[in-house]
């Protein structure tokens, strides 16, 4: 029993000291993920429960944080995600993929047009607008912007294909520039850049 | 490299997905295309506008408090292995000790069960006669059996039996098979104790060279003497028959039932 306690107490110790300082990036995507800070919570905890069980299946020197975050997304994915899943209704081809570059130059003819959009864009509009991405989506989305993931990690850590994580990335992306555009339309962007 | 080419790598180079080539030649193309720079500049600004709004997002989080119960949970699944087999370090050893073990009791209890079978093949069935001719024997003599079977052992065995021993009296006489062989069968009780006599012929029968006997010398004779729970036999070899005596009764002196007449 001696030498299981120590095995126990090694493993513990490796465990705590490669993935557990990933638990800020873990809960930071969580909260994105989840739909509220509980579940988010309890994403973050679960993952690391099993991540600790199958911690002989990770192999040491290989990228740890790609792994546990493969790990919470496969139970994002089979217990967080919404449970109605309706299919994404999202009509992102109808966007225009220079949609933001023509609206700005036809909007403000300046040097850096984009700062007087940021300028009526409120940090709570980026939030909903993210929230307001199709599951598929805000996934690849929060991957690569938040935590930037190559394309090669997403694929891995969500198990896609390459093709698709570029795909959903570029939806995404268009969609979120058409809602915080949206969003400074409705704060009052364009009644100031046509005065 | 032309603006369409440009313009679909656009992403992938904010993304820093280009390979060296390709990023090199795009701004290469963004040095010569005001509007491709344009477009890249615009779409790299909104891309540092929403990763710094995602970042400077971080709620006001209590990590110790999340850290505290992840800490516990993995306590508890420290506490599950260890009572947990699969991580159990002799896990091996002790399948080979436990498997051994097995073998050993397997063969222990095979060895058992064949003595028990032998023991009780060739024990039970006269113990099971001696039974069932005390019981047929209760509150009924038949002197005419006992007349015919006491004349035929005469004949066949060469023995006279009295019909008195001490205080016990000849209660019943009959032949009967046991364990494949014609005995002569003669019981004798007294209060309620009864002993059986059987006379198998020496040809057909032998004592069970696997029964757990005793030689007991008596009036310069030899005896073989089985002691069991339910019942006591005295074996006792003569030129022409195996006289085994039994009863339940273990005060009884056996050897007193015994004929005369022993040559050995």
């Amino acid at each position: 029993m001696a030498d299981s306690k120590a095995k126990e107490s090694r493993k513990r110790k490796a465990f705590e000291a490669e993935a557990l300082p990933h638990m800020d990036a873990l809960l930071r995507t969580a909260l994105r993920m989840a739909k509220n800070q509980n579940d988010a919570e309890d994403l973050v905890q679960e993952a690391f429960v099993k991540a600790y069980r199958f911690w002989d299946k990770f192999e040491a020197g290989s990228n740890c944080r790609a792994w546990l975050f493969r790990i919470m997304t496969n139970i994002f994915i089979n217990d967080y995600r919404s449970k109605s899943r309706s299919p994404v209704s999202v009509n992102v081809d109808e966007i225009d993929d220079s949609f933001l570059y023509g609206q700005l130059a036809a909007n403000a003819p300046v040097d850096n047009p984009e700062r007087q959009m940021f300028a009526k864009i409120f940090d709570d509009d980026v939030k909903k607008a993210i929230e307001e991405l199709p599951d598929d989506f805000r996934l690849v989305v929060v991957l690569s912007f938040l935590e930037g993931f190559s394309y090669q990690e997403i694929a891995e850590i969500a198990d896609l294909q390459l093709g698709t994580v570029k795909s959903r990335l570029h939806r995404g992306r268009k969609l979120l520039q058409k809602a915080l555009f949206e969003y400074a339309v409705k704060n009052g962007y364009i009644k100031d850049a046509t005065k | 490299m032309n603006c369409q080419d440009a313009l679909s790598l656009l992403y992938d180079l904010i993304d820093k997905e280009t390979s060296e080539i390709d990023t090199k030649e795009l701004q290469e193309h963004f040095n010569k295309c005001r509007h491709c720079f344009e477009r890249h500049r615009l779409e790299a600004s909104v891309q540092d506008f929403i990763n710094e709004k995602l970042r400077a997002q971080e709620p006001e989080y209590n990590l110790e408090r999340l850290k505290g119960n992840i800490l516990s949970q993995l306590d508890e699944v420290d506490a599950e292995d260890a009572c947990n087999d699969n991580n159990f370090p002799y896990r091996r050893a002790i399948n080979w000790v436990v498997a051994v073990a097995v073998v050993v009791v397997m063969i222990g209890v095979g060895y058992f069960g064949l003595a028990l079978y032998q023991h009780q093949a060739n024990y039970i069935p006269i113990e099971r006669a001696h039974w069932a001719a005390v019981d047929r024997a209760v509150g009924s003599v038949d002197s005419t059996t006992i007349e015919v079977s006491l004349a035929d052992a005469r004949k066949q065995f060469g023995y006279d039996l009295s019909h008195q021993v001490g205080d016990y009296s000849m209660t019943s006489g009959m032949s009967e098979k046991i364990m494949g062989v014609d005995m002569a069968h003669f019981v004798y009780t007294n209060n309620g104790s009864s002993v059986s006599v059987f006379l198998a012929p020496i040809d057909n029968y032998a004592i069970p060279s696997d029964l757990e006997i005793t030689m007991v010398e008596h009036n310069g004779r030899k005896y073989f003497d089985h002691h069991c729970e339910g019942c006591r036999l005295v074996f006792h070899l003569t030129e022409s028959a195996i006289i085994i005596t039994a009863s339940a009764d273990h005060d009884v002196e056996l050897l007193d039932f015994v004929p005369g007449h022993s040559t050995i």
